[in-house]
């Protein structure tokens, strides 16, 4: 009983990182039809954002809150600087730019923190366990969960009860008449990929405590996300957060039937989706 | 006056590695099988209108059968080519079938996502596949059993010609399926699939023929790799791989026939000198990737092409101003 607890809670907490990297990249992607393959970068950039500030201010959680702001900075510098000037050319060159990028915050976080492996110290509140009834929990991963609900909560919110949220699914539906009907769309690109930046810093800030923070660890986590945002539906929300519990749940329990080839249940699970739903779980058939 | 410099440049090519030594020959044969993976992607890319982000996967395919092949059963390069044209076609075929189902922005998810599928299997495999280490001391395959040591593989310079043949016989394919009305159809997919189905092409067989050439050349571009280096291991399935053969392809230009051939050469160039002179050469590499993207997004080859063009037309025009005024 306690085993399979544990499970479900490693389970929920792989769900909530998976979930903050993958809404993002499946938002952007929903609104600006852009493949952000530099969306793990800003996902490392956010876990040694975080890192720097636990270390400047010595808290954890003031780190947490900092580091996904000054991700969502970067992501708008970003935006604007380099993604804009490729608007309007299809999606071949956004996609190209976006891998250059990950050489260079690759190789950026190497001089600027060295390629060696870090760690942050969980605060003593946060790191020993938590009991819950008669079953012991690590409080961090409970402490992840919980964050990862608050996110979900927050986003549901914003998408479907404020006017910029019905702005946003306004442009995802039609861009151009949205556009007609007076709404800033540029103005919404640069929010939206800065959220989603947000997003990924914070799944970085998080991940740090649990797998470390080193350079390539953006490339790693995003072939997953990718998995997800397949699965789930291109821009669609509650696609993200249903396939990246399934992804995750898919990946833990894969560990513990088999083993070594847990890595590869994703992938089981991708290939299922392309055969019988390409259009993933909460998607709309399009015709390709 | 152009037909005079193809022949000397041939003449160039054909006497390189006889002035290269070692390590020279081995970098010019790279700079060859290198372009024949990138060559081999823009099929895709090019003709196709799909980026594929998956390409090393054939690369690996071709790379893991010569070491099997080489060290198991046969040593005869003859059957490695063709072992390698027939499996790297096989498994485009089937996982085409699977990553051709979305298209666009879906593709390129999921030919990522197939090519890391790869490498996961392969690093779970470790007795079969060697795991993370790879496989190591691959022989090189010989032309039949006793053959005259003029025509072993171990020389750089048989190596070489073997090389070039491949390429060169792979240009001439090129040009054979871009003149064919097939290439026709090709470039119909390319600028507009929709039309092409309307038109009653069945657009995703044409797709799936492109992608299995593509996939059965990376292959033999893998397994000639493995062997003149003797090892492979799974990073040639990491996504980064095929992305970096995009650059490639993008750098050079994916609309110029030998566009991908100069994107190859300029980029392994550039990385063996930049990767002697600093740690941090992915940082330059990332900044060219982002500036061609921004700058150059045809490549370099349409760039040198477009400025030639002016230029003769700039000399015609103020050749025919001179005579004006002489006359």
């Amino acid at each position: 009983m306690n085993i399979i607890a544990e499970q479900i809670l490693n389970a929920l907490q792989m769900g909530v990182l998976l979930f903050l990297i993958s809404s993002g990249l499946s938002l952007i992607f929903g609104l600006m039809h852009v493949v952000n393959l530099a969306h793990g970068a800003l996902y490392m950039a956010g876990a040694y954002f975080a890192l720097t500030a636990a270390r400047l201010t010595d808290s954890f959680f003031l780190a947490l809150v900092l580091a996904p702001l000054v991700t969502a900075v970067l992501g708008a510098i970003l935006e604007r600087l380099l993604l804009r000037r490729t608007y309007g050319q299809g999606m071949h060159p956004q996609v190209l730019l976006t891998f250059g990028l990950v050489f260079c915050f690759d190789e950026l976080v190497r001089i600027l923190w060295s390629s060696q492996i870090q760690i942050i110290e969980l605060p003593p509140s946060l790191a020993g366990t938590l009991s819950i009834g008669d079953i012991q929990v690590p409080t961090y991963r409970a402490f992840v969960v919980v964050v990862g609900v608050f996110v979900v909560g927050a986003l549901l919110l914003l998408f479907n009860r404020t006017h910029l949220g019905a702005q946003v699914r306004g442009s995802v539906d039609d861009r151009e008449m949205a556009a007609a009907l007076g709404i800033d769309v540029k103005l919404l690109f640069t929010f939206m990929f800065s959220l989603g930046a947000a997003l990924a810093g914070l799944g970085g800030a998080l991940a740090v405590p649990l797998f470390t923070a080193y350079p390539g660890m953006g490339s790693e986590i995003l072939i997953s996300a990718l998995v997800v945002v397949v699965v789930g539906g291109m821009g669609s929300l509650v696609g993200s957060l249903l396939a990246s519990l399934l992804v995750s749940f898919a990946i833990v329990f894969g560990q513990v039937v088999l083993a070594e080839f847990a890595t590869a249940m994703i992938y089981v699970v991708l290939i299922l989706f392309m055969l019988f739903r390409p259009q993933g779980l909460m998607g709309v058939a399009r015709p390709t | 006056m152009n037909r005079y410099l193809f022949y000397i440049f041939a003449l160039l090519v054909l006497a390189l590695p006889h002035v290269t030594r070692g390590t020279q020959t081995e970098f010019a044969i790279e700079l060859i099988l290198t372009g024949i993976f990138a060559l081999s992607l823009n099929i895709l890319i090019g003709r196709l209108g799909l980026i594929s982000f998956g390409h090393g996967m054939f690369l690996g395919v071709g790379a893991y059968l010569a070491a099997f092949q080489l060290r198991n059963m046969t040593d005869n390069l003859f059957l490695l080519l063709i072992a390698a044209v027939l499996v790297g076609a096989l498994i485009a075929l089937l996982v085409g079938a699977l990553v051709l189902r979305l298209g666009g922005v879906g593709f390129v998810m999921i030919t990522i996502a197939m090519c890391q599928l790869v490498y996961v299997l392969i690093l779970s495999t470790q007795t079969l596949s060697g795991g993370i280490n790879g496989l190591t001391s691959i022989p090189r395959p010989t032309f039949w059993k006793d053959a005259p040591s003029l025509l072993s593989l171990e020389t750089g310079v048989t190596f070489f010609y073997v090389a070039l043949a491949c390429l060169v016989i792979f240009i001439w394919l090129l040009k054979r399926l871009d003149a064919s009305e097939m290439g026709a159809v090709f470039e119909g997919i390319r600028q507009n699939p929709t039309r092409m189905l309307a038109l009653g092409y069945p657009v995703r067989a044409f797709q799936l023929a492109g992608f299995v050439m593509a996939g059965s050349a990376a292959a033999v571009a893998g397994a000639l790799h493995a062997s003149l280096f003797g090892f492979v291991d799974p990073t040639v399935f990491f996504w980064t791989t095929s992305g970096e053969v995009i650059l490639m392809v993008i750098l050079g230009g994916a609309t110029a026939l030998y566009g991908p051939l100069v994107g190859a050469a300029i980029f392994l160039s550039l990385f063996h000198y930049l990767s002697g002179l600093t740690d941090h050469w992915r940082l330059v590499l990332g900044l060219v990737f982002v500036g061609v993207v921004l700058y150059a997004p045809r490549g370099l080859v349409p760039l040198l092409a477009d400025a030639r063009t002016r230029w003769l037309e700039r000399r015609a025009s103020v050749s025919k101003i001179q005579s004006g005024v002489k006359s």
